[in-house]
């Protein structure tokens, strides 16, 4: 019986679908892998991707300790940023943490009080704050001084913060039983900001930066949006873009052996932050790594002689197809 | 002269020198093919989407590890048929890059510095072009079949091929409508045929690409209904075959995310519109009780003219006062859109958020009506169902884009009206010109022409980059700003929407007297 075109022609639309459930769920050939090791002074990293990639692998050297990664959500405080929101931009970058292999646990605000007063562990710490503001219990403030700064002294005993919200350091959380009647009347902190050595301009306008630090185009880092008070370089090492009028796209402030990484702007789909927590770059010793960079199919082999302890293996451009950080001891 | 008559004469004229071709269908295939290869490397603003769709599938991890992909599984399919092969096979691996120069346009539109390789746009985009052949030789089949008149067959695959629309989307765009528009045609086609099961299959996939072909359902019904009238077994076992071939294609679509529990992240597109359109709603919810008092009145209203008819008069309208009339109720809907906007640059920032809105709201009346023409088919003493299936099932679509959708979206109808156009009423290739036209023109000029190249700027050195963004730049904020859009934008986007809308407004208009032949009515 001869089939009619119509027939044939659902007959291969279904076909090219039923391929393409095989190729993109269970029979997908795609692997992407490495694997690092470090002999005397020779670094080796063995790297596997059957797709064509760009690649980038630092060798740098860091603390030797790995760093649990905790999200800070506690809903019996106040916040600038709504629950809601701060909900959903935990699920985004939980999705690109796994993503990259990084796992994380999440806290209320007795957990971040835990975490904080134990400075002996800091440096195995590192919190991301969604809410725009920290609980009082952690960082208070009455009469126009500080009752708390101890995530301050946390992060000078190596602790460190992803800030990945508004309102960096400008306003304290307390709890929802306290009256409260808006930001600025009852939890500001004129001089959070400045506590913490952060400068920002008065009133600026959302832009678009434009002048590329090398960091960022070695990671792949490419936020380039800064919001109104995103810092000023001043004082700041620029992950990311620098503004014409000074702001910083991504900016990271060192606060004894540990700091505060900072989004200058808003969550974007490139995975940015989730770049800077897999690799760490923030506890790098030198921005300026030693590093080979190309593109591959397969398998290849590439090695490092020196003093570095650590390799970040970064396969993709904006996406990254595979991530990953080796502490190689 | 009369218009119709011009428009039938220069059809004509069209049809003689196609057919002083010796092989129209091969020199159209291949003139067709030639201009998709040559738009391959062109882009647009929703190739930053696609970049993260195409890493994701070539990912392992599934369609929606992480963000980036947000329609139903079925088009990521579509993609990885074409994407896995390439980039396994040929050394296709950087797919987007950040290009600084394009941050000058950042603050504009939707414009990303990530910008997409031209071989990636090329992989990316070859299932959509097979998608137009196949849709092209579909109709071409059909209309032969069914007219058994080569010239009319040739002349559908030409009007298919060469639409704009199709080309743009398929080649520019990188969108899948064209397999939504292919596969409503085959349901109605197979449905009238009698072939239940790869209807079934048929309507599956399209509705489950994209929403838009649910309104076929009550008309695919109705024409089962009709077939078996009375005969209660009959119509049971039709739709259990139908049911059947809709499940199968379910489960082969949806099993990966029903396994991995990325089901619910499958309906983003749609939840996230209706989501988006509500947000905006709410923002007007003080004026939702002004619809009770309006209801009243109309109410009162209806029942007055029940009780006390107007007498009859045959109203005459010459042009001059028609188009007046016209222009006062459209001033009247663009008041009010101020009004409802709080001030004419809110409404223009506001524009693709009313657009949803509408596009939103009109999908009940449209279901209402796509119900009605259902009730019709089986009520009409038309005995051509094939006819009747494709003149129905085209307006049940229709009624869905009576506003300014996507231009995208009007793919979907086209199919089916140049069959019917070639089968049964010629009108209808006006329409047909119109949408595919108008709706090609309004996509262009969105971001405008200029801004098609970038990626070509960016890779290779035929046009340099400092030109393109500085003539797009031009395009996006030259002349006056109004709200988010150039006055160049604004302008050139209305008379693209508008004449898409007259297009398939003309749809309808052919349904209805004087218009209508009376051998077509329902």
């Amino acid at each position: 019986m001869k089939a009619e075109l119509p027939t044939v022609v659902l007959a291969l639309v279904l076909a090219f679908l039923f391929a393409g459930v095989l190729m993109a769920y269970p029979l997908n050939p795609n692997e992407f892998d490495a694997t690092a090791s470090k002999s005397g002074s020779e670094i080796t990293v063995d790297m596997h991707a059957t797709v064509q990639s760009d690649y980038i692998v630092c060798a740098v050297e860091m603390e030797n300790t790995d760093r649990e990664v905790s999200y800070f959500l506690d809903d019996r405080y106040t916040y600038p940023v709504d629950v809601e929101d701060q909900e959903y931009e935990m699920k985004r970058l939980s999705v690109q943490l796994k993503y990259t292999g990084v796992s994380h646990d999440t806290i209320d605000a007795d957990g971040l009080k835990t975490i904080i007063d134990d400075t002996a562990n800091a440096k195995k710490h590192a919190v991301v704050i969604f809410s725009g503001a920290l609980p009082s219990n952690v960082y208070g403030y009455s009469g126009g001084s500080f009752t708390d700064l101890s995530i301050k002294t946390w992060m000078e005993a190596g602790g460190i913060i992803y800030w990945y919200s508004s309102e960096r350091f400008g306003y304290y959380s307390a709890p929802l039983s306290t009256e409260f009647t808006d930001w600025e009347t009852d939890q500001p902190l004129d001089d959070g900001s400045a506590e913490f050595g952060l400068t920002y301009i008065e009133d600026a306008e959302t832009g678009y930066a434009d002048e590329r630090s090398d960091i960022s185009k070695l990671l792949n880092l490419t936020q380039n949006v800064v919001w109104e008070n995103a810092p000023l370089s001043a004082g700041v090492t620029n992950l990311g873009y620098l503004n014409g009028d000074g702001r910083c796209s991504l900016a990271f402030k060192e606060i004894g052996s540990g700091g505060a990484m900072i989004l200058g702007g808003g969550w974007t789909p490139d995975m940015t932050m989730a770049k800077i927590i897999t690799s760490r770059v923030c506890e790098w010793d030198s921005l300026t790594p030693d590093h080979q960079s190309g593109t591959f199919k397969g398998d290849k082999e590439i090695t490092f002689t020196g003093t570095a302890n650590a390799v970040y293996v970064y396969y993709g451009t904006l996406a990254p197809r595979y991530a990953d950080l080796f502490l190689l001891g | 002269m009369d218009l119709s008559r011009a428009l039938s004469q220069t059809y004509e004229s069209f049809d003689k020198y196609l057919f002083r071709l010796k092989n129209p269908v091969l020199i159209v295939l291949t003139v067709g093919l030639i201009l998709r290869f040559l738009l391959l490397p062109m882009t647009n603003v929703d190739s930053w989407g696609w970049y993260r769709s195409g890493e994701n599938i070539i990912s392992g991890d599934g369609f929606y590890a992480r963000s980036g992909y947000s329609y139903g599984p079925a088009f990521g399919y579509l993609i990885t048929f074409s994407l896995i092969p390439l980039t396994y096979l040929l050394p296709i691996g950087t797919f987007s890059q950040q290009s600084d120069a394009m941050i000058a346009l950042q603050p504009y539109f939707d414009f990303s510095p990530a910008l997409q390789t031209i071989e990636f746009l090329a992989s990316y985009k070859i299932m959509m072009i097979v998608g137009d052949i196949l849709c092209a030789f579909l109709v071409r089949w059909i209309v032969n079949e069914l007219t058994n008149d080569r010239k009319k067959s040739d002349l559908a695959f030409t009007l298919v091929f060469l639409s704009p629309i199709i080309l743009i989307e398929s080649s520019i765009h990188g969108m899948f409508d064209i397999y939504c528009g292919m596969l409503s045609l085959l349901s109605v086609y197979f449905v009238v045929k009698r072939k239940y099961l790869f209807g079934g299959l048929s309507w599956g996939v399209a509705v489950l690409l994209k929403v838009f072909p649910a309104y076929l359902f009550p008309v695919l019904v109705a024409l089962v209904l009709r077939q078996h009238k009375g005969d209660i077994k009959g119509i049971v076992t039709s739709l259990v075959w139908a049911v059947l071939g809709f499940l199968v294609v379910f489960f082969m679509l949806y099993t990966p995310q029903l396994m991995d529990g990325t089901f619910m992240d499958t309906w983003q597109v749609v939840f996230g519109r209706v989501d988006h359109a509500g947000n905006l709603v709410g923002r007007f919810g003080k004026l939702i009780w002004l619809l009770i008092p309006a209801l009243a009145v109309l109410v009162a209203l209806v029942l007055y003219l029940r009780k006390h008819p107007l007498p009859k008069k045959n109203i005459k309208l010459n042009a001059k006062t028609s188009v007046a009339i016209m222009g006062l109720i459209a001033l009247a809907a663009f008041g009010g859109l101020v009004v409802i906007s709080g001030g004419i640059t809110n409404m223009f920032s506001d524009l693709f958020h009313v657009s949803y809105v509408v596009g939103v709201g009109i999908q009940g009346f449209a279901m209402l009506v796509a119900f009605y023409l259902g009730y019709k088919l089986y009520h009409s003493t038309l005995e051509d169902e094939m006819k009747l299936g494709m003149m129905v099932g085209t307006l049940a679509i229709a009624a869905c884009f009576l506003w300014v959708p996507m231009p995208e979206y009007l793919i979907m109808i086209l199919p089916l009206i140049v069959t019917y156009a070639m089968i049964y009423d010629r009108r209808y290739i006006t329409p047909y010109l119109l949408i595919s036209f108008g709706s090609a023109f309004f996509i262009v000029m969105v971001e405008g022409p200029a801004a098609l190249l970038v990626s070509i700027a960016q890779y290779t050195d035929l046009i340099s980059m400092d030109l393109v963004i500085d003539l797009t730049k031009m395009y996006v904020t030259g002349g006056v700003v109004i709200g988010d859009y150039s006055i160049w934008q604004l302008l050139f986007c209305t008379i693209g929407a508008a004449t898409q809308l007259i297009g398939t407004v003309l749809l309808f208009v052919y349904r209805f007297r004087p218009y209508r032949m009376e051998e077509h009515r329902i």
